[in-house]
């Protein structure tokens, strides 16, 4: 029914989208999340195990895209969040990138057969930048949930996705310094390399969508 | 049936030139937006006309000069001829300017007082109107600003797009009930008002290429609520000046507002260019028509 619908767009929309974008971020952040255990199965020597985990990655980026697909649609076909429709799907792109960065991530660790040995002396602060990582994502979650509530509350968790992101940062130039230093195979070498430049993004654009957020936000109230 | 043919033209003119300075309150919407917003367009349009369009044309015929007869068919000729020019070199031209402007030519040709009372009073509202729109427009957007500093981006977002459809109706709204109030004072019968505002619906409707329908963007840097305040502001204050009877411009109303606005805004992004355009048009539109028409009601006379 056209007339219903655009009843409904006039009343609003906005509540769907920002459902949507609550969603996209919970996606996003259990893609995050999901590089931890593909890691740990690889330091465990469990490679079938690692791709399991990684599958489980995989099918939550396809669902991220499908839930990103559907934001820029009900954004672009109606009238609701008007002049700051493009920035909603800026926003959404962004968080597309976290999971899509998360699924490239944990793709590296299980292209190619890595021993639990080789990973062994950098393991435990794989999983302390990890943990930093979806922090930095889980915060961001947040500040999506709190567009519901107020900006002073978006705010806030934007500022803790910067502190989260700036955190892995420090973790990841020190951790990548230490792969050099290990006496493994360079194709290992190059392959822990690329996972953690990877999994770097997860943070990288989990800051970018908080920056995103705060655009949103001077623009919306203006 | 010259005279209704006549002004049907005029009022098709006048929505192309005109109206499109409603569609700067919803530009940059969807597809589907965009019929939404005309329909509430022409509701408003369709409304304002019946309800209140029969205010305006007694101040220019004939408060401002007793004129009839030949002499309207004149008056209409020379605004249908400015407007149509200035259509189509795409630059806005104001209906409420041009036609007094055109009274005040073809009244003097025949020899006919003006009342300059009348025109004074015309002129000091012309001044005075944006100077109100403007003051209105930034108590309107401060009261909104601080209305919504609390509330979540969703419900923000709903009441910007309220803001907007109520700018988009008080301003078709008052373009009917003003300007095109002012066909009125040519042809009263239930044939000539049928024919205006079914012409002007028509060309309305069409939405293409209608003159000024990116004004607003071109005039100043301002959010899709600034646009709306700004409409809003305009139309209150034309609505104001149909009550006095006093044909009178929203878009230099409107102008004069969103200039207010973007003196708040942080870099001040102005086009002076545009704006004098708005702003700084009626003495030229008042005198070209007044010469225009002159110059039309002497030949006139002499056939």
């Amino acid at each position: 029914m056209p007339s219903l619908r655009s009843l409904r767009d006039l009343l609003g929309g906005e509540r769907e989208i920002e459902k949507a974008l609550r969603d996209h971020a919970s996606l996003a952040l259990r893609a995050a999340q999901g590089i931890q255990p593909v890691f740990s199965r690889v330091a465990a020597d469990d490679h079938d195990g690692a791709r399991v985990a990684y599958h489980e990655v995989d099918r939550l980026e396809t669902e991220a895209d499908d839930a990103h697909r559907k934001i820029v649609e009900a954004v672009s076909s109606g009238v609701f969040f008007s002049g700051i429709g493009v920035d909603i799907m800026n926003l959404a792109e962004k968080i597309d990138d976290i999971a899509d960065n998360a699924k490239d991530a944990s793709r590296v660790l299980v292209l190619r057969r890595l021993r639990g040995l080789e990973v062994a002396g950098v393991s435990e602060m794989i999983d302390s930048y990890l943990a930093a990582c979806v922090k930095a994502t889980s915060s961001l979650r947040l500040a999506v949930d709190a567009l519901a509530t107020g900006k002073g509350e978006v705010v806030r968790h934007v500022t803790e996705t910067e502190r989260s992101e700036e955190a892995a940062d420090e973790v990841k130039d020190g951790l990548i310094a230490k792969i050099y230093d290990l006496q493994i195979p360079v194709l290992s070498i190059i392959q822990l390399k690329d996972f953690v430049l990877l999994a770097d993004n997860v943070a990288d654009h989990a800051e970018d969508a908080g920056d995103q957020l705060l655009i949103l936000l001077s623009k919306g109230y203006t | 049936m010259t005279s209704t043919l006549l002004l049907a033209t005029v009022a098709f003119v006048y929505a192309a030139n005109n109206l499109g300075v409603i569609r700067s309150a919803y530009a940059g919407v969807s597809r589907r937006g965009v019929l939404i917003y005309t329909s509430i367009a022409l509701t408003g349009f369709s409304t304002g006309f019946l309800l209140e369009g029969y205010k305006v044309g007694s101040s220019l015929l004939p408060s401002l000069a007793e004129v009839g007869g030949s002499a309207s068919d004149a008056i209409l000729a020379v605004t249908l001829a400015i407007l149509a020019a200035f259509t189509l070199l795409k630059l806005p031209a104001s209906i409420s300017n041009v036609s007094v402007g055109a009274v005040v030519g073809v009244a003097l040709s025949r020899g006919v007082p003006v009342n300059i009372g009348g025109l004074l009073r015309i002129m000091g509202i012309w001044l005075l109107a944006p100077l109100v729109s403007a003051t209105l427009a930034t108590v309107i957007y401060l009261l909104y600003r601080k209305a919504v500093s609390t509330l979540p981006l969703a419900p923000v977002s709903q009441v910007g797009r309220l803001l907007g459809i109520a700018a988009i109706f008080s301003s078709s709204y008052v373009l009917a009930a003003n300007n095109l109030g002012i066909l009125v004072a040519f042809g009263g019968g239930v044939v000539d008002l049928v024919s205006v505002i079914a012409s002007a619906l028509l060309r309305a409707a069409l939405l293409s290429e209608l003159v000024a329908w990116t004004l607003g963007w071109r005039v100043a840097q301002l959010s899709p609520t600034g646009y709306a305040t700004s409409l809003l502001a305009g139309s209150a204050t034309l609505w104001a000046c149909t009550q006095l009877g006093v044909p009178t411009s929203l878009s230099q109303c409107a102008v004069a507002s969103m200039m207010a606005l973007s003196l708040g805004r942080r870099p001040v992004i102005i086009n002076s260019g545009a704006v004098f355009e708005v702003l700084g048009s009626w003495p030229l539109f008042l005198g070209i028509s007044a010469l225009l028409g002159f110059g039309v009601g002497s030949l006139a006379l002499r056939f």
